[in-house]
């Protein structure tokens, strides 16, 4: 089963802590959404609130439309993946995962089916009768996520469940959760900091930071045109040009910068509140910088550089380049050009990619 | 070289009038219940396994050990039941004055024996509750559930949290939570205590003492043998009661520690 969750208002205070301020989120059924932000940006606490583990202190949470918000966790369509697993330690795994069948009062037979054909889904179905402590983490986990899908829940809740998982085995994990999300069409909404995993696994990503909601969409949108600054820095590496807007005009934005006039295509759909005289954010990413290439419509051109840092990473090469304002900038480029240290080096970006934040905090 | 030497005849020297220290009392209380003589003082004449025999078939003696097992087990099982679940109240929900309702339950352990017998005493005098079995069983109650508490609170982790979440999660009301989950998550600190308890309990003379009449437990039976001075016999219902200790110690043993390294 599936559910679309709808978060409406919602906001909580811990004493005098705004843990999470008017949040407002509608998750569609049978999507894996990732709750994306830095530790004590309030995702767990919304989770808590998504999972009835805590009553928030205003607004409304809506499964399917009805309104849960004082539902407590025993009778709600949702099921937690907690973050230390927490499998009961005295029970099989046959056992830990038919424990929620057998709270809803199926007979023996009945949850021990259900709960092998879940072991099997995880792969586990031959260690049935092991105990946790026999488990190593990576099966803790899988044990963990058949136990909560054994109920069939509307909504998984995912509590930063890969935190503890050494990183091949996190990649392997995040690989399994995507399949098994498919498989079963549960509305999964997963908590974590970790940003590549929430490229890995996610269809919708929530960027929060510090109690609200910073933007939502689908990895490439957020990535590609992030709303918010610290969407653009939190989610990959951005450099981050500040400027006044001089012209608007169909085509393009204007833009007077430190590193001297800068022009890029206006996307009305994401500039359409930025007018002239507005300061701004000309953010690009450093796989977005080139060097030294001969000047072309698309490509914008920043000035003279020197290359300052230089490290080879295998799919790319990371360089610090020194503009003209003595800012540093990041550039990823290709693995094989040259790349001539403590030279001048023409600094260009693609215009397309460029994105424009007003600045508002 | 020599020095080494020297040092390890003196770990030897040490091991040995430690140990001794510890164990020569009740070795000599076990080796004298076999003397085949009147008397258990040197030398040691036999072995001869009368004594034992008379313990067996002196009916007020075996009476008194069934009374001790009856009190031990059920006032432990009260002990253990009642310290389970204050510890598992203080440890899960929010109470008033937490630290000072921790103290208080824990307070009666630094209490001497004495003085709660009294206590009990002159309480149940003005309840005109007669001595009884009952009235000793209680005792043990009192004594031993801040011991119980103590224990099981001790052991009643952060991380049993989460698990015990888990089972609300999936569908668990708060009863079979704690029947499913947390009692037997806690089982290694519950058969702890219970096996202290009942240990404290059997061989426990002041407060049975007190607050007994005509059905009496074992120890104070010994006591009163005792005043008739010293006999092999003694020696006997002695071994047998330290004999039982010993079994109870290896059971807690078999069924608590190796559980406990098992996890």
């Amino acid at each position: 089963m599936t559910a679309t969750v709808e978060i409406q208002n919602l906001s909580h205070r811990f004493d005098d802590f705004t843990a999470l301020s008017d949040i407002n989120l509608t998750i569609d059924a049978g999507s894996f959404a990732v709750l994306l932000g830095p530790s004590g940006c309030g995702k767990t606490t919304l989770l808590s609130v998504l999972g009835g583990f805590i009553s928030p202190t205003q607004g409304r949470v809506l499964l399917n439309g009805e309104d849960v918000t004082h539902v407590e966790p025993a009778k709600r369509a949702t099921t937690t993946m907690f973050q230390d697993y927490a499998l009961f330690p005295h029970m099989t795994l046959l056992a830990n995962v038919g424990f929620g069948l057998r709270m809803r009062g199926q007979t023996r037979r009945a949850r021990n089916d259900r709960a092998m054909e879940m072991l099997t889904l995880v792969g586990l179905e031959s260690s049935a009768n092991k105990k946790p402590h026999e488990l190593s983490g990576g099966q803790r986990q899988r044990v963990a996520l058949a136990r909560a899908l054994a109920v069939d829940p509307d909504v998984l809740l995912l509590d930063e469940p890969l935190g503890a998982l050494d990183l091949k085995l996190r990649r392997q994990m995040q690989d399994e959760l995507k399949a098994i999300q498919r498989r079963v069409g549960t509305t999964f909404i997963h908590v974590t900091h970790d940003q590549e995993e929430a490229m890995a696994i996610a269809n919708d990503i929530v960027v929060m930071n510090a109690g609200h909601v910073e933007d939502t969409g689908s990895p490439e949108s957020i990535y590609l045109s992030p709303k918010t600054l610290f969407s653009a820095t939190f989610m990959g590496e951005t450099n981050v040009l500040p400027g006044r807007v001089t012209t608007i005009n169909e085509a393009q934005v204007m833009i007077d910068t430190s590193l001297g006039p800068v022009s890029t295509f206006r996307k009305s759909d994401v500039n359409g509140d930025i007018v002239v005289g507005d300061t701004v954010q000309v953010c690009f990413r450093p796989e977005h910088v080139h060097i030294n290439h001969p000047a072309t419509e698309n490509l914008q051109s920043l000035g003279k550089a020197t290359i300052t840092d230089h490290a080879f990473f295998g799919s790319h090469q990371r360089c610090q380049l020194l503009a003209a304002d003595n800012q540093h900038y990041t550039a990823h480029l290709p693995q094989t050009s040259p790349v001539p240290r403590d030279a001048d080096v023409g600094l260009m970006v693609d215009r397309g990619s460029i994105v424009l934040l007003k600045k508002t905090r | 070289m020599p020095g080494q030497r020297l040092k390890s005849i003196g770990v030897w020297c040490y091991a040995i009038v430690l140990y001794g220290f510890i164990f020569l009392p009740v070795g000599v209380l076990v080796l004298f219940s076999f003397q085949d003589g009147r008397l258990p003082i040197m030398p040691f004449k036999g072995p001869t396994l009368k004594w034992y025999e008379a313990v067996l078939s002196d009916s007020r003696l075996m009476d008194s050990m069934i009374n001790s097992l009856l009190v031990a087990l059920s006032s432990s099982v009260v002990a253990v039941f009642l310290g389970f679940l204050a510890a598992y109240g203080l440890a899960r929900s929010y109470l008033p004055a937490k630290g000072f309702q921790r103290a208080l339950l824990t307070a009666p352990l630094t209490v001497s024996y004495l003085i709660i017998a009294l206590g009990l005493l002159i309480m149940f005098n003005a309840l005109g509750v007669a001595s009884s079995l009952w009235t000793i069983g209680i005792g043990h109650v009192v004594i031993n559930t801040p011991l119980c508490f103590a224990i099981m609170y001790s052991q009643m982790g952060d991380h049993q949290i989460t698990i015990e979440r888990a089972a609300h999660d999936l569908g668990a009301s708060d009863f079979q939570t704690l029947w499913l989950i947390t009692a037997p998550m806690m089982m290694p600190s519950i058969l702890a205590s219970f096996f202290l308890s009942v240990t404290f309990s059997w061989d426990e003379f002041i407060i049975a003492f007190l607050l007994s009449r005509f059905d009496v437990t074992l120890p104070v039976e010994i006591w009163g043998m005792l005043r008739s001075g010293l006999n092999p016999k003694t020696n006997a219902a002695g071994s047998l009661v330290f004999l039982i200790s010993v079994g109870l110690l290896i059971l807690a043993e078999l069924l608590v520690f190796r559980k406990v390294k098992k996890q």
